[in-house]
């Protein structure tokens, strides 16, 4: 499995050339075997309870799954930005994430935000010093840290910085929840998993949690997101009748093969 | 004394998906024009700009393009392994060659010349094969292959 979270989406309906992009994007990931990619929404400010989810599927090959996300950009901590799971608009994204220019609403980010992904802006230099005590609070709440490396590949000035932000995340953070996405804008700018983890072994990780970072990691996330939106509190979650029922049909199906194996032995 | 050790990396060279002749499927666009020499030049111009003189100096006595197919983009590079991560990051961020946009892909790493030979062989089958069946008919998979194979396996090191 290979996970891509980070592939933006045309903000408006008519822009064709985008589509066409997203397509020629999705086209490229289809060739590393099955993949699930998310569709990336950006909204700058608050997000309103009444906003729908503007992400539709695109025609693509079938292993590819889709999933659609929601970055909010967030730059003052005083304000609500919404990030609750009572508020329906961030219900409606499988993944939430946040991206920031200021170090208070990071800290916050860190801390206590209702959130999947932190995204770092990685083609220009980090306002503020990532600091160990800030970090680690997210690293006990299971939030993911997000490197996009496309910016880099565009652009000399911007691999500076990426390789900059890149290095202080994986120092601090000891090379754990750190996931790469590419934050493409056309098909060229994709890279094989392969190759990605040669770029992880180049900002300081080994091989195995330079993998993680393309595929362990990202499952955690979307687990993580999965609880954070289908449960109560976490604890309890409510499943539909067509999924209980297959839950029920797998169980028979198991037991009737226990009891067939059984009576073989006996 | 300790052996010069290298590492083989087979690479392929893709350029943007395209739609194909009959319309409606994406496939990558095949770009003729690149040479073994091109190739080198990019591969120098990209650690150069990754690593600088420093990095060029490292690898430049032991980077070699040893083997390149115009008609799969495919190539075997040699390089010293203890600078191989040099070659592959600076792989990652290669755009282009010679103006035409593109992406290269490592698809093989190793230690020794003949897996890269074999694995070199059947990729090169591949490519040909999938070529062939995008509407290139009028290619000579057969020919191509077996002048490939020869000159893939005269490579030493």
């Amino acid at each position: 499995m290979f996970y891509d979270f980070n592939i933006p989406y045309p903000t408006s309906a008519a822009d064709r050339v985008g589509y066409e992009n997203l397509k020629k994007i999705l086209v490229q990931l289809s060739k590393y075997r099955r993949g699930v990619v998310a569709l990336n929404h950006t909204v700058v400010g608050k997000v309103n309870a009444s906003q729908a989810n503007p992400i539709l599927p695109v025609e693509a090959s079938p292993d590819i799954q889709q999933l659609s996300r929601l970055t909010v950009v967030a730059d003052d901590v005083t304000h609500n930005y919404g990030l609750h799971s009572n508020n329906p608009t961030v219900n409606a994204f499988d993944l939430l994430a946040i991206r920031t220019s200021n170090e208070k609403v990071f800290a916050a980010a860190c801390s206590s935000y209702e959130i999947d992904i932190i995204s770092l802006e990685c083609s220009s230099r980090l306002p503020f010093f990532l600091k160990g005590s800030t970090l680690g609070q997210a690293l006990d709440r299971e939030v993911y840290f997000e490197i996009s490396y496309a910016a880099g590949i565009r652009d000399q000035n911007a691999r500076r910085h990426l390789y900059n932000n890149a290095k202080r995340l994986v120092t601090v953070t000891k090379g754990k929840n750190i996931i790469f996405s590419s934050e493409a804008l056309n098909a060229l700018e994709i890279r094989s998993p392969h190759d990605l983890i040669a770029f992880g072994v180049s900002i300081g990780l080994n091989q195995a949690k330079a993998k993680d970072c393309i595929t362990e990691n990202c499952r955690r996330v979307l687990k993580r997101s999965e609880t954070r939106r289908v449960t109560h509190k976490a604890v309890i979650s409510v499943v539909s009748d067509k999924s209980a029922e297959a839950v029920k049909k797998r169980k028979n199906e198991a037991d009737n093969s226990q009891n067939a194996k059984s009576r073989k032995t006996q | 004394m300790v052996r010069f050790k290298n590492r083989w990396v087979l690479i392929e060279i893709l350029g943007g998906p395209v739609t194909s002749k009959s319309g409606e499927e994406y496939e990558n666009h095949h770009i003729n024009s690149i040479t073994a020499g091109m190739l080198h030049n990019t591969l120098k111009d990209a650690i150069a700009a990754n690593y600088g003189e420093y990095g060029l100096g490292c690898v430049q006595s032991s980077l070699n393009v040893k083997y390149f197919s115009n008609h799969t983009n495919i190539g075997i590079l040699r390089v010293s392994r203890d600078y191989h991560q040099m070659l592959l990051v600076s792989l990652f961020f290669i755009k282009e060659i010679n103006g035409s946009p593109c992406y290269i892909t490592v698809r093989h790493i190793g230690g020794t010349i003949l897996k890269a030979q074999r694995a070199a062989i059947q990729y090169d089958l591949e490519t040909l094969l999938r070529r062939q069946q995008q509407g290139n008919s009028s290619l000579d998979v057969d020919r191509l292959s077996r002048n490939a194979k020869e000159e893939i396996m005269k490579i030493e090191s």
